[in-house]
Order: structure tokens, then sequence, then C-alpha cells
């Protein structure tokens, strides 16, 4: 599952209204993990956002194209970013991206990020019970397809408990919205 | 709910309430409450320093906590006297920890016999039940073998043998599957949570491993000395409600 | 919980077993060595308390013979052949139901006697003009050992018409004595044993407690992990107690075994100089039982005591903290030790040893095994102040961490040191008081007095006829050589006393003064007798004072000069004076025995004073002094051997202990030299330390009991070269003990050795 790119960009806009070039540049700073987003797809990003109402185009600037128009985030926006962020994603293997995302916006918001962790290991722990569950009582195959699962979600949650600890590192790395 | 109740609270077999346990200057627990009802499976999870294995050492009276309140089956555990804690040591609670704690110069069914002939039942029954513990647990052929020469998976099957042999209400396991490999994790933990569920003892287990958690039906997380239940409703602030949260 | 503590102990694998035996063979050696002590004391009891027929007093006979019923005349004595004392006993019955003397089923008629076994052998072997003249009659038979203390004693009961004896002066006896004889001696004996007990038994203690504490580690581990599984502390004292009790025991028994194998051969040793009686030389039944349950018993309660100083918590014993160091208040035991037996010899006198003494000796030994760990550290951080090196760095700091049990290692052998020192410094004083050099040159010259004393033949002597006739005889002795001492003639004021000189030191001066001369000797015979002094130049006999010479049991006062240029002149005819007593220079023992019968037939006896040398005087007051020193210098012996047991004891048991920590060391790198240097460093300094104060106090104990209780004029005792080599030899040994450790150590912790359980 890949990063949601539109809740990414709307993230990115609570933190302070930027330009369309800007955004891409923060995106690609820190969730680009050398595959830079397209121009191409910012800005229809920006533009779905903008006409769900979760955006707002500010004026356009003197000079060209759509890539002078200043954008900022709308409070549905806001509340948009707020239940994603507090939300856990549903645990599957391949999803650290996701986390990591979770949690550098959370940061960057100066929301909680320990409480995302919080629930995100309980959702974690929650799917690992399942899982072994299935290992004592399915088949075999099903205890070899539930030990992969489980081995992910284990190296998730060593993330997790890792990240829990080095929060305060993080916070300053990142910095506060002024 | 106050903390000052003097009851202890229903459907729980064993329960801590607000223990606080320091080790000369070292404070371990600030106050960490944590409860199983009969026949639950508990995990308590935490980082190292955290206090876990603390925690587990007040449940099972090992320790008497600074303050705050341990209660097993409707008495309290840390007002009992020594000895009487050390009975119940014998009868009602079984250890399953991390290097086993066998007596490595006696042999398998010496060990799990033990607890049996301190508790003075004749030998013969002891012997016996030793015996049908080392079939259920896969270890038939060891029964004459000194524990330390056994491997380490074995050793944890003989400890836990010999943790089940006097039938306790409550199984204490802390990092049981610490120093075993994958497949003899899995094997001891099938084992502790199969046998378990059949004779429906509680079971409380300390682990830092995800994987060994998740064998559990519950876990509680233990951090700076404070035990915190996820399971707890939170508000729009992000707080968890209730009075099982230590002052921030 | 019995049956559980004995499987533990017993069947416990490999390693285990190997430790029980080590405990079993060490404390086995020191039982053995104990009951060897307990036997002798008991055997020495036994001839303390037996009957002291020669004691029989009854009234002088007045030369009358009065047949009556249940009476004999009976007179004791003393004679000596070859070193040895035979006690003599002339007997005549009165009449029927005579008492008759233990050992005998029926009295020796006239011209009959009975003797020992041992006399009755000499008797055919040695010629008759030696010994066998002396005695009138056949021999019918031997004595029974109830009149003997053990098979080498030389007693002779001789019998005669009652007429015969009733000259001599016999006592009329119509009871034999049944009290045991009193000991002048016997509390130095009582002392000496005491020395002895608390010798061995002491080592004997750190012996088995050490052996105990043998893998202690492990064994705790074990009871931690029983506490976990709901042991009662009570459950684990138990389990320890049999642990230890079991291999106490087990030695115990095996003691019994050893001795048994060694009695024999101590019962044919005279240890205390005179041989037992085989069968008196056991323990009683009470050692038995008592070594059975008080070495097991005293066993366990090291082990509790061992286990009070570890908190064993169900989580097992990692908790535990670097113990503090050694206190100062470890060296006051040391000190109250030393102060009540100064005390004690203080209130000493010459009746019998003040009590505090005992306690203070008792208590001065505890008090050293006390102190040890303190004198340990301090000797530790001295030496890390002062030396540089990974090996001394290592030591001092495992030494200064756990004094106690660097110290347990040479506690044995610190005490052998405290012993031994005393012993040093006692014994030259002791033989010092006897053995004067003007003794010495008297040693072949025999004496035979003939009056003076308590005789029944006057004042004066034997008469100028008959000591003529005598001399003339003595004269065709080859190889004696006669000096005759002829009583002064003129009426003595009262019968002079031995005279007791001990206000003054050696070498006060020549002849007594002021005591009035009593003799008459020729100068002649004072140039034969070179230390009794000389005449001045052309005197041919002078007056002499001769009681001391004549009459003094102790050589130091009796062999000093009695003439010099200042004694009065007389004439050289003796013809008219009466023979007081005669000495006999005899140039070898056969010779010697030979005058001796001689004498005993042909001159009349005295009986309280036989004919001996100088020589055999002397030996007479050594041999108490000898007795005493070889039990000490024995009990010596024996604290060295237990001290050596409990060593080697300790010392394998560090080997298993620090199996681990060594192997870790080796493996990363440090030399085995280094290491063999710190176990080295290890035991030699808290042995260095503690030996040094421990000599120290020991000497300071000889040097007080030295002044207090030996004849005044004895010399300070100073420690000789006998006593270093001694020493010397023994902590030698000792080293070379742990030693031979090394190899096996460093084979032990050799890096293939990383593998542990």
């Amino acid at each position: 599952m890949r990063v949601s790119v539109p809740l990414t960009l709307l993230g990115l806009l609570e933190r302070e209204p930027s330009h369309g070039y800007d955004l891409k540049r923060e995106y690609d700073t820190y969730f680009g993990r050398g595959k830079p987003l397209p121009f191409g797809q910012v800005y229809a990003t920006l533009s779905r956002l903008t006409r769900d109402g979760k955006a707002i185009a500010g004026e356009a600037e003197p000079g060209a194209g759509p890539d002078r128009k200043r954008y900022a985030i709308t409070d549905l926006g806001m509340a948009e970013v707020g239940v994603w962020l507090s939300e856990p994603v549903q645990p599957e293997p391949h999803l650290q991206t996701v986390l990591f995302a979770k949690v550098v916006l959370s940061l960057m918001l100066g929301r909680s990020a320990e409480h995302y962790l919080d629930i995100q290991r309980t959702a974690h722990m929650q799917r690992m019970r399942e899982l072994t569950e299935v290992k004592r009582s399915g088949s075999p195959v099903d205890a070899l397809l539930a030990d992969h699962g489980l081995f992910h979600l284990e190296a998730d949650l060593r993330w997790i408990d890792l990240t829990a600890a080095r929060l305060n590192a993080l916070a300053e790395m990142v910095g506060t919205p002024s | 709910m106050s903390s000052a109740e003097l009851s202890r609270s229903p459907g729980c077999l064993i329960e801590a309430r607000d223990v606080v346990k320091s080790f000369g200057q070292t404070p371990a627990l600030r106050g960490a409450s944590v409860s199983a009802a009969a026949g639950e499976i508990l995990a308590i999870m935490g980082p190292s320093g955290s206090g876990k294995s603390t925690l587990l050492h007040c449940m099972a009276g090992i320790f008497k906590p600074d303050s705050g309140q341990v209660w097993f089956d409707g008495t309290r555990l840390d007002e009992l006297s020594e000895t009487r804690r050390t009975e119940l040591r014998r009868t009602a609670f079984g250890f399953v920890f991390q290097f086993g704690q066998l007596v490595p110069e006696l042999s398998t069914a010496d060990n799990i016999a033990l607890p049996l002939l301190l508790n003075r039942v004749r030998r013969k029954t002891a012997y016996q039940a030793a015996d049908s513990w080392l079939n259920r647990l896969g270890l038939a052929e060891l029964g004459a073998r000194r524990t330390g020469e056994l491997s380490g998976g074995q050793a944890q099957r003989v400890a836990l043998a010999r943790a089940l042999s006097p039938r306790p209400k409550v199984i204490f396991a802390d990092e049981p599957t610490g120093s075993l490999d994958s497949l003899a994790s899995e094997n001891v933990m099938d084992l502790l949570v199969g046998i378990a569920r059949e004779e429906g003892t509680t079971v409380v287990l300390v682990t830092h491993d995800a994987r060994v958690a998740a064998y559990a039906d519950r876990e509680v997380m233990v951090r700076d000395g404070k035990a915190t239940s996820p399971l707890d409703p939170v508000d729009a602030a992000g707080r968890h409600a209730g009075a099982e949260v230590g002052s921030q | 919980m019995i049956r559980l503590g004995l499987r533990l102990s017993l069947r416990s694998g490999r390693e285990a077993l190997i430790r029980l035996i080590l405990t079993t063979l060490a404390v086995g050696i020191g039982a053995a060595l104990l009951f060897c002590v307990l036997a002798d004391y008991h055997a020495f009891q036994i001839s303390n308390n037996r009957q002291c027929w020669e004691c029989t007093q009854g009234p002088g006979s007045n030369g009358t013979v009065t047949p009556t019923p249940g009476a004999e005349l009976w007179q004791s004595s003393a004679d000596y052949f070859e070193g040895q004392t035979i006690e003599r006993l002339d007997l005549a019955a009165l009449g029927p139901h005579a008492p008759l003397p233990p050992g005998l089923s029926r009295l020796p008629g006239p011209g009959q006697y009975y003797a020992s076994p041992a006399l009755a052998a000499l008797l055919r072997t040695v010629p008759r003009d030696e010994l066998g003249d002396r005695y009138p009659g056949r021999l019918a038979g031997t004595i029974g050992d109830k009149a003997l203390t053990g098979p080498d004693e030389l007693v002779i009961f001789i019998g005669y018409k009652p007429a015969q004896l009733a000259t001599m002066g016999a006592q009329v006896v119509t009871k034999i004595a049944t009290a045991p004889p009193r000991q002048v001696w016997s509390h130095y004996f009582r002392y000496a044993f005491a020395v002895g007990v608390l010798a061995v038994l002491f080592p004997m203690l750190i012996l088995v407690s050490t052996a105990t504490r043998l893998a202690a580690a492990r064994r705790e581990e074990r009871y931690a992990a029983m506490r976990l599984v709901g042991a009662t502390p009570r459950q684990i004292s138990v389990v320890a107690s049999i642990d230890a009790m079991v291999s106490a025991l087990l030695g115990v028994l095996l003691g019994i075994g050893i001795f048994a194998l060694v009695q024999p051969a101590l019962a044919n040793a005279s240890l205390i100089g005179t041989r037992y009686f085989a069968f008196d030389v056991t323990p009683t039944a009470t050692d038995y039982i008592g070594m059975l349950v008080g070495v097991p018993v005293v066993s366990a309660i090291a082990a509790l005591l061992s286990l009070r100083r570890v908190q064993i918590s169900p989580l097992g014993v990692s908790r535990k903290v670097t113990p503090p160091p050694p206190s100062f208040w470890r060296v006051v035991p040391l000190l109250i030790g030393v102060g009540l037996f100064v005390g004690g010899l203080a209130i000493t006198d010459k009746q019998s040893i003040g009590g505090p003494a005992y306690p203070g000796l008792l208590i001065t030994m505890i008090g050293l095994v006390i102190a040890g760990p303190w004198l340990t550290a301090q000797a530790a951080r001295l030496f890390a102040r002062l030396v540089r090196g990974p090996s001394p760095l290592l030591a001092a700091r495992r030494l200064a961490d756990n004094p106690k049990v660097a110290f347990r290692t040479v506690a044995g052998l610190v005490l052998a040191v405290f012993l031994g020192t005393i012993v040093a410094g006692l014994l030259p004083a002791v033989n010092a008081t006897t053995a004067t050099p003007s003794a010495n040159g008297l040693n072949n010259v025999l004496l035979d007095t003939f009056g003076g004393g308590a005789g029944p033949f006057g004042p004066a002597g034997l008469s100028p006829h008959a000591s003529a006739t005598l001399l003339s005889e003595l004269q065709g002795f080859k190889g004696a050589t006669t000096y005759p001492v002829y009583a002064l003639p003129q009426p003595r004021p009262t019968k002079p006393k031995p005279q007791r000189v001990h206000h003054r030191g050696p070498g006060a001066g020549g002849p007594q003064q002021g005591s009035a001369y009593d003799s008459i000797i020729s100068c002649a015979s004072l140039r034969g007798l070179a230390v009794l002094g000389q005449c001045a130049p052309g005197v041919t006999a002078v007056k002499v004072t001769a009681s001391n010479l004549l009459f003094s049991d102790n050589p130091t006062f009796s062999t000093r000069p009695i003439a010099n240029a200042s004694n009065p002149a007389v004439p050289d005819s003796f013809s008219k004076l009466y023979l007081e007593a005669v000495l006999i220079r005899v140039s070898n023992s056969a010779t010697l025995e030979r005058v001796r019968t001689f004498l005993d037939t042909h001159a009349p006896q005295s009986g309280s004073n036989p004919p001996k040398t100088f020589g055999e005087a002397v030996q007479i007051r050594l041999a108490y002094a000898d007795t005493v020193s070889r039990l000490v210098y024995i009990a010596v012996a024996l604290t060295l051997l237990i001290a050596g047991c409990s060593l080697a004891v300790t010392v394998g048991g560090n080997l298993v202990e620090r199996k681990r920590p060594f192997t870790l060391l080796r493996v990363s790198g440090t030399p085995t030299a280094t290491l063999y240097r710190v176990v080295l460093l290890e035991a030699i300094l808290p042995l260095a330390a503690a030996t040094v104060v421990a000599a120290g106090v020991a000497y300071g104990i000889a040097v007080l009991t030295v002044d207090r209780m030996a004849p005044a004029g004895t010399p300070t005792p100073t420690l000789g070269h006998a006593y270093f080599a001694i020493m010397g030899v023994g902590l030698l040994i000792s080293l070379l003990v742990i030693l031979v450790t090394m190899p096996v150590l460093g084979r032990m912790t050799g890096p293939g050795n990383v593998r542990f359980e």
C-alpha cells in the first residue's frame, strides 16, 4: 500500500500555506525516498483537494502558470488530516512508509505522536494475536503464511518501540511550525 | 473508581493496584496497576528497565511492595507473612523464568517432583505426577537425566512441568523463551498456552518479544514503572480515562 | 526432606562426588589425628590415676618383729639401671593375710622375688654383676599389669624373712594405699595437653568449616531455586545441614578407620617419654561418641552460619553486595586474649597456673583467626600502594574485596606458627634450667651417700673401719675412680637440709658462704673432680660445705664448686673419720652398673637416695621438661599437618571457583604467568601479614611465661636457628602445596575450556 499522496500533501499544507513547487520539494525531501513526485501529480492532487473543499487556492501571484498559486488548507482539510493522523492503519506487511509518514507529520504538526504509536501498536498486537491463533490451529501452509506476517508485524513493532523512545530527538530535527 | 477501595475488583483472580517498589535509591515501580481474570493469559510488555519483572515479582508475592495492594483470590497478598507467601509459592503459583532455575544436580524427575515433595506429598505420588507431566510435555525419555545436561528447550519444558506439577492457579513466566531460538520458543509457548487453557490456569507473562506476547489474550505496557492498558477508552485529547494511569 | 537432602548430597553427579570424597578425606585425617591425641591423653590419665602402691606408708618397725596377722614389713626404694628407674619393694609378711600388692597372686617368700616382665627380660640378658646380684633370691614369677604403668616399667617385689627387714628400717604396713600418686608436675602436663588439644581442635574446626564451604556458590544457587519453588527457609536449613553432616560423618568414620590402623604404632611409640600399655592407648567411648556427634554438628553449624551471610531469595543470590571491609573491632578479641593471658600469668604462683591464663591463650588463638581478615586487608592496601604491575594489582584488589576468604586459606598455618613460636620460646628456657655446664662436668660421676641425711646409721656415715674396707674394695674396680668425702668430726647443730640458693643468679661466686663447714675432702679428690673447685697450693685436704653436693636433688645447685683457696686446711689423715659419701667416676655404663650392684650389696643403702650419677640426675629432671616439650612439639606438628589438609582443601576449592574468571582472563590475553603470580600473591600476603603478627604475639607470650613460671635466672628466650629453620620449612611446604596446584589451574583454565555449561 502506498502512502496516500493527497493526505500527505494536505498535511504539509496544514503546516504552512505553500506554493505547489515548495510542496513538491518538501514531499520529495521527507517522503520521496529517491523517487520524486511528478509535477503533474502534484498539481492534479492539489486541484482535486481544492475541488473537494479541503484546500483553497489563493490569489495567483503575478508571474505565470499554476505553480505560482499559493495554496492553504481549509477547516475541512484540517479535520481530515486530524482524523487520518489519529487512525491506525490496517496492519499488514509493507506499510512502513505509511507509519513513517504519519509519525513524521504528527511531529511536524505538533500533535502527540506517542498516542498514535500506542494505538498503532495495539492494532498490531491484535493482528498478531489473530495470526498466532491461525498458526496454532490452522494447516501447515496457513502456519507458514501466518509466520511470515508475524515477522513483518514484529519488525514494525520494533520500529514503533524504538521510535517511541527517540521522539525527542526527532522533534528537534523536524522542527515545529513557527 | 478510587484506588482507596479496599476490596478487589470483581472478576479478577490476581490484581496489583498502585504498586510502588524501590530498591535502595532506585525506583522500579511508581504506581503500577494490572489485573488478570481467572483463566486469562496476560502479557506484560515494556522496554528493559521499565519494571515489568519487578511487577511480576510483586504480584507473585516474592517482594512486598513499598505501597499499594496486591490481591490474590480475595486476600491481600502483600499483607501475608513470608511463611504464608512461601506456602503459596509451593501450592498456588508456578514459575517459569528465563534460565529455568532448576537444580542442575538433580534429575529431571526430581526437579519436577520437588514442589510436591516440599509440600510433603508422598514420594510415590509425587514421582507419578512427575512422570505424567514428563509425558505430557514430550520429555518421556529424559526422566533420569540431570537437568544440567539438557538443551535449552528441553530445560525450559522441564521448568514448565515443574511449574505445572502442583496444579497452580497462576503461572508466572518471566521471559520464558528469552534464551531459546524461534522453534524452541514456539514449542514452549505452544505448550504453555495449550496446557494453561486446558487446565484453566491463569498466566502472567512478562516479555519484550511481541511474538511471544501474541500468544496471550491481552497485553499491558509498562513504562517507567507505570502500567497502562491499551484497552481503555481514549478521549479526544488522546488521554486514557480511568485511574489506571499514573499521574502525568 | 531429609531424604531429599541426602539425595542432593550423594547423588549429585561426578563433580559433587569428588568434592565429597575430598572433604571426607580431609576430615578423616584430621579426625584420626585428634583421636591419636585423645588416646594418648587417655593413657596419660590412666597412668596418672593408677593406684600408687609405692606411696603406702606405715609406722616404723624400730627393729622389732612381732608376728601380726594382716601386716607386713615394707620398704620401697628406687634404683637405677642405665638411666631407667627400678622400683624396688622389699617385703616380709608378719603373719597370715598380709596385704597383697597389686599384680601379685601371693607374696614372695624369703629368697624369692617377682619382677615386671621388662625387668625379668633384663635379668635374663644382663650379666649378673651388673644387675642380678642386687636382688637376693630367685625369680619366682612376673608382676601383673595392675601394678605397672606401662610395658617398659621395671618393678621388683623381693621377699624376706621379717628379721632381715627389721634391721633395715622397714615400715609396718597393714593396708596398701589405693589413692593415685600426687604428681607435682601434673598441672604442667595439663597445660601441655590443653595446648595440644587446642592445637589440633582449632585447625580441625577451620578444616571442617572450610570443607563445608567448598563450592558454596553453587549450593546457594541451588537453594535459591528451591526457594523459588516454595521451600521454606527451614527446609533449606535442613538440606544444608544434611549436606554438611554427611561428609563430616563419613569423615569421622574414616578417621576411626585410619586411627585403628595407626594405633599399634602409636601405642608403641613412647611419644611422651614412657610407653603405655597398648590397651590403654585408646580414646574412651565418650571420645568416640563426642567426635561422631560433635564434628557433624560443628560442620552443620558452619554451614548454617555461612547461609546466614547470604540472602537467599527466590530470585537467586545475585543481589549480594560486596561485603564491607573488616573493621578494626576485629582486633579486639586478640587484645582481650592477650590481656587475659597476661593477667593469668600475673597471678600464677608455684602451686598452680593462674586461672585466666588458659582461657586467655584460647581467646588469643581465636582472636588471631578473627583479626586475620583485617590484617589481610591492611596488608593488601599497603602492598597495592607500594608495588606496581598487573599481578600485584589484581591480587591486592581481590584481597581487599574479600579478605575473609583469602585469610581462611592460611588460617591454619598461622595458628601453627603461633604455637610453634611459643614452643620455640619456651623450650630452651626449660632445658636451660637443668643442664648447666657444671652438671655436665660431673656427668659420669656416681654419688652414693651413707648418712648425714635421713639415714639410720647415725649422723655421720660409715664407720672408719667399714669405710676403709669399702674403699679398698672399690679400688679394685677397673675403670672406676673413687673420691671419698668424710664427715667433719664435730657435733652439728642441726641436720643441714639441702639448701636452695634461689636468690642468687648463676655464677654468683664460688663456695657457699654463710653455712657451717660439714665435710672434709682431700685435695687430690678435688683435682679429680675439677668442677668442684681447687685447694690453695700446698694444701692436702680442706673443710668444705658439702650438703648441697650430697643432698640437693637439683644438679644445678649440687654441682657448684665447694672449695677454693679460702677453705681452711686440715691434715690429710682420714683413718679416724666417718665416710659420708663416695663420688665414683666411671668410664662406661657396664662399669657403672657393676659399681652400683657392688654398692647395693656391699654398702648399707639409704632408701631415699640410691646411687646415681649426676648425669642421671640431670636426666630425671630433664625427663619432665622433655615430656612437656615433646607434647608441644607434637602439637605443633599436628597443627601443621591439619593446616596442610586445610590448605589443600581450600586451594582445591578455589581452583573450582576461579575457573571461570581465570579462563576468561586468559582468553582475553592475560599470560599464564600473571595468573600464577596472582594466585601466589593472594596466598602469600595474608600469610605474611598474619604470620608476623602471630609470631610476635607468641614470642611475647613465651617471654612472659618464662619470666613468671621458670626459676629465676633463666635467660630470656630467643628464637634460634632451629626455630627459623622449622618455620621456614613448614611455610615452604605450604607454598609448595600452592605451587603444585598452579599447573592444574593452568590446565583447567586453558582457552579450550571456554565452553561453560
